[in-house]
């Protein structure tokens, strides 16, 4: 399947996690990417498994302007167009309950989870994304967006923030760029290993299918929603998380 | 490789419209395929015209009788992989001038109909380990509208009995999601206003654009997406544009 020959993408946060496997799984199927993290060694041995000649890195934070623009021009530069976007970078949530987080802390959620998604989506289609047919952008929302999230209050404040953004852009920008999110539950990153470690078997035991999620299968979903596949899918999120939402709480 | 390849998928209401599209589309990524429908006339033109891993059944979704009798035929292309609950019938009225006649038609077909279907390809497997079911509902599984009252109802249904669904299979290795289409262009549509639809990608689908959601929810590509719902809706329950 190679859904994607032709086709130049731009992730962020790729370096590793589901990002990395986003990245991995445009490559196979015949794009160019760019992929930005924020550790420079890390995302050299990303670009180095993705195959130099597929692939560039652009280290740096999310969200700093700066930043976004040389990755975004780096595209353009690079691989002649931009056709798909995905805004993946998110900030380690911050434990403990929400009425005891710091000021400081709600502003770098919300400005890493939040706010850099509307500026590089903005920034993108500014350089050109949307003016070949098929353009797209996904972010990489949560399932702790959805409902309740006790223990990691804010972070899923912040997801909300960016399903609900999701749903806006995607009324903008149409009919030129669809834009959709997809809702991970517990997926075994390094974002999200506070969340099970020491106790995999018990958090698995919570999901129907019986198990964590991989960064795999968050990649498939992503390749689903950014390709022609899903041409008239836009506003959406996609919920992929072993069906634990549909189970009630206490049960399994 | 294709993405159903080896793998037997049954699709109720499969002769024309958007089941005729599933079918098709399946067939194409390498599943062998049952139609399934009243219609049998046309499911048998498009199985012939298929060929090879297609085969046409009889199917009255409101017959448990009759699904016992399509899943023992389909068992001659082997154990059914992927079930897509697609069959179904819309009909209208204001209340004062809905009766329960119209009321029962339409439960029966898109939500007991579902239901039976389940029962009907389940057995077959949890012996297997594995399945994904498909259900179609509608964006009028997510909204309200007026005179559509039982057409509504039944796709909540479906929504829930998803949801339900997915819960108690997923310990077997059975996915099981809704579909939910917004307007598409299908015999079902054809006297409906398409002007009167605000849909920001600024067209109504044609069956082809809701395809890709079915084949990706059918395949591994899916694996560990259970319980959910995927609107194709050119972004209608997105909202639309205040300017």
């Amino acid at each position: 399947m190679r859904r994607f020959e032709g086709r130049v993408a731009l992730v962020t946060g790729a370096s590793r996690g589901i990002g990395l496997a986003v990245a991995r799984r445009l490559v196979d199927e015949g794009a160019s990417v760019v992929v930005t993290g924020r550790k420079p060694d890390a995302l050299d041995a990303a670009v180095e498994g993705l195959g130099a000649e597929h692939a560039v890195g652009v280290a740096g934070k999310v969200d700093d302007g700066e930043h976004r623009a040389t990755a975004i021009a780096t595209a353009v530069e690079r691989f002649g167009r931009l056709d798909h976007l995905v805004n993946n970078a998110g900030i380690n949530p911050v434990f403990g309950p929400v009425l005891g987080i710091e000021r400081a802390a709600v502003d770098k959620i919300l400005a890493v989870n939040v706010v850099a998604a509307l500026e590089w989506t903005r920034d993108a289609v500014a350089a050109g994304l949307g003016t070949h047919d098929g353009a797209s952008v996904v972010c990489t929302g949560s399932a702790a967006g959805l409902t309740s999230s006790p223990g990691i209050a804010f972070y899923g404040v912040s997801k909300a923030a960016l399903l609900n953004l999701t749903a806006q852009l995607a009324v903008e920008l149409a009919p030129r760029v669809r834009v959709n999110a997809v809702a991970p539950a517990v997926v075994r990153t390094e974002l999200a290993r506070r969340l099970y470690e020491g106790d995999e078997a018990g958090v698995a035991a919570r999901y129907p299918l019986g198990r964590l999620g991989e960064p795999e299968d968050v990649a498939g979903p992503v390749a689903f929603l950014l390709s022609d596949d899903a041409a008239w899918v836009t506003g959406q999120t996609l919920v992929l998380d072993g069906g634990v939402s549909v189970r009630p709480w206490g049960e399994g | 490789m294709a993405r159903l390849d080896g793998t037997v998928a049954v699709v109720s209401g499969g002769a024309r419209g958007l089941g005729a599209a599933y079918v098709r589309a399946l067939h194409a990524e390498g599943a062998a395929v049952v139609v399934g429908d009243v219609l049998v006339e046309e499911a048998r033109a498009l199985a012939d015209e298929l060929g090879e891993r297609a085969l046409a059944v009889p199917l009255d979704v409101t017959s448990e009788e009759s699904w016992a009798a399509a899943v023992e035929a389909a068992a001659a292309l082997g154990v059914v992989d992927v079930l897509v609950n697609n069959a179904g019938i819309a009909n209208a009225g204001r209340l004062e001038r809905y009766g329960k006649d119209q009321w029962d038609a339409v439960i029966a077909v898109n939500l007991t109909g579902t239901f039976l279907g389940v029962r009907a390809v389940v057995p077959g497997m949890r012996a297997a380990g594995r399945g994904s079911i498909v259900n179609i509902s509608s964006v009028e599984g997510m909204r309200g509208d007026a005179g559509l009252h039982g057409y509504v109802a039944s796709k909540f249904g479906v929504r829930g009995l998803t949801k339900s669904l997915a819960v108690e299979l997923g310990p077997a290795g059975i996915r099981v999601n809704s579909v939910h289409p917004g307007f598409v262009l299908t015999p079902m549509t054809e006297r409906l206003d398409v002007s009167r639809q605000r849909i920001p990608l600024g067209r109504p689908a044609t069956p082809d654009d809701v395809v890709g959601a079915v084949v990706f929810l059918a395949s591994d590509e899916s694996r560990y997406v259970t319980g959910t719902e995927l609107v194709v809706d050119g972004g209608m329950i997105a909202g639309v544009p205040h300017a």
